[in-house]
């Protein structure tokens, strides 16, 4: 007979090997609304009971990939197949931080990496009654983590590197680098558009190359973080959509064959108006979200939920494409190109940034 | 997702815990992400279903957010998670119920060495028996054999005395068997 102590053991083995599916992005997102509602609860003396959770993310359904897989540099990450369940966030919650978010009402939302990130958190109106691009979940993210070192000088010749650019006739965008509790910032391309001179030729010349499309603008970054010095070139993401690619010698990007090297230098960061509408069904499980003032909003994370490309999805207010951003520098630095985007003149800019 | 850095032992960086203390959100989430596959095993295997799992995890991580600024470290933090999410298991199962595990959502045997009380069991045959067991001792079974809690822990985490652990303990253990030997029994006459 087996003795007790290694019949125990073998009952342990096998009782492990019930493991529980692990955790998606989208139970972490759904989490951090959560628990920014908790602050949101605290903050407006609401009932905790009744302001417990917050609009999840976009409706979870099927995930759509972009159609521009074609294109190495492309953001078009894994949609993670996800099976259709009950929201984890009540309607009456829904409701109850919806009235919140008309009060202005922010908080601070979590993040797993700990760096000094500020979320603002929630506004928009609850998951069930938008489109899933326009639904409300997580607040805007400022770059402070990331120091900047690059100025606003990377403009000049479409592969030049950016050295010799004038100044921009534009100030750069000053947002503070976190935002306080309390109030929404505004985005960075609120303020006024860049001149031409002060930005790559490269931006101008891929949003006329997709037909200078006036419902997605060409953004430029005015700061590159630490991608500074990297060198932009146009991208190609497929017919009607404009992407500028940044090649960065030696640092993390993909190689022609679209696959990962941790030096290839190649696409390592970048922008890309994509040829979606903001509207469409896409993949909904990254775990972040930046939410503006303008109700635009960057849903990022892992590209894929597993990286190694750090990927947001950007929906620009009064803009009708998708943009893509993405950073193989990390989440921190996506960050930071988000928190530096700015329309150019001439280049599809609202008259009156939004 | 981000790496979560644990301490050796198991535990949290103190100074994770000691942020998520003050306050910091962020150090939180850390802090849930270094203990959730332990407890996300425990739910899932006393609710039987990955979504009644995240429920019940959700509303876990919930109250402990709430209830963060009065921990006093008398425990460790992970057994402090794991009461909370063993209790937030079992207001799921009076409101709803224990649900069938089905076969599908249950891996395949891990170990292809396994030894004779496996070869008794099939996966799903164990989760059915997990499952039949009452919550309690299910609990203990789970945090004792398959999470290696010592008793102390495991009798912490569950609310009772040593003596009650271990007694559930002994219950659960001798019901799995007979219940895995029973199913095999029924296999070779078939």
């Amino acid at each position: 007979m087996t003795p007790a102590p290694e019949r125990d053991r073998a009952l342990g083995r096998a009782l492990r090997s019930l493991d529980a599916p692990p955790a998606t992005p989208r139970f972490w997102a759904d989490l951090s609304s959560r628990l920014a509602a908790e602050r949101t609860a605290a903050a407006s003396s609401f009932p905790t009971d009744a302001a417990s959770a917050v609009g999840a993310p976009a409706a979870a359904g099927a995930p759509a990939a972009l159609p521009v897989a074609e294109a190495p540099e492309a953001a078009v990450h894994d949609p993670a197949s996800r099976r259709g369940r009950r929201p984890l966030v009540p309607p009456w919650a829904l409701a109850a931080a919806a009235v919140a978010a008309v009060f202005g009402l922010v908080t601070l939302a979590v993040r797993p990496d700990g760096s000094e990130t500020v979320v603002n958190t929630p506004a928009g109106p609850p998951e069930a009654s938008v489109p899933a691009a326009t639904s409300a979940t997580v607040g805007a993210v400022a770059s402070g983590s990331v120091p900047s070192t690059s100025g606003p000088g990377q403009a000049g010749a479409s592969v030049a590197a950016p050295t010799t650019a004038p100044p921009p006739t534009a100030p750069p965008t000053t947002r503070p680098p976190t935002a306080p509790d309390g109030d929404l910032t505004p985005p960075p391309w609120s303020g006024p558009a860049l001149a031409q001179g002060a930005v790559p030729g490269v931006f101008v010349e891929a949003w006329e190359a997709a037909g200078s499309p006036s419902a997605c603008a060409a953004l430029a970054f005015d700061d590159l973080g630490t991608g500074a010095g990297a060198t932009p070139r146009t991208a190609d993401f497929g017919s009607g959509a404009w992407a500028v690619a940044y090649d960065q010698p030696d640092a993390p990007g993909v190689r022609s064959d679209g696959t990962f090297d941790p030096a290839a230098g190649r696409s390592t960061f970048g922008i890309a108006g994509t040829s979606l509408s903001a509207g469409d069904d896409r993949y909904d499980g990254f775990a972040f979200a930046f939410l503006w003032s303008d109700a635009s909003r960057a849903d990022y994370g892992p590209e894929g939920g597993t990286g190694p490309k750090s990927l947001a999805y950007l929906q620009v207010a009064g803009q009708g494409c998708l943009y893509n951003v993405w950073s193989h520098r990390g989440e921190a630095h996506l960050e930071h190109l988000l928190a530096h985007l700015r329309f150019v003149e001439g280049a599809g800019a609202p008259d009156r940034p939004r | 997702m981000a790496t979560v850095r644990g301490s050796a032992d198991g535990e949290v960086d103190p100074s994770v815990l000691e942020r998520a203390r003050r306050g910091d959100g962020r150090a939180f989430e850390r802090l849930v992400r270094h203990y959730d596959p332990r407890l996300r095993a425990l739910a899932y295997r006393l609710l039987g279903d990955a979504d009644r799992t995240d429920d019940a995890l959700q509303e876990a991580y919930v109250k402990a957010y709430r209830s963060l600024a009065a921990f006093r470290a008398e425990a460790p933090v992970g057994t402090w998670l794991y009461r909370i999410a063993y209790n937030a298991c079992l207001d799921e199962l009076r409101r709803r119920g224990r649900a069938e595990c089905p076969a599908d959502d249950v891996p395949e045997w891990a170990d292809p060495a396994a030894g004779a009380e496996e070869r008794l069991a099939d996966r799903a045959s164990l989760a059915a028996a997990l499952a039949a067991l009452p919550p309690d001792q299910a609990a203990a079974v789970v945090l004792v054999d398959a999470d290696g809690l010592g008793y102390a822990a495991a009798a912490e985490v569950l609310g009772v005395p040593e003596g009650t652990l271990a007694s559930r303990l002994s219950r659960a253990r001798s019901a799995l068997r007979q219940a895995l030997r029973g199913e095999a029994a029924r296999e070779e006459t078939r």
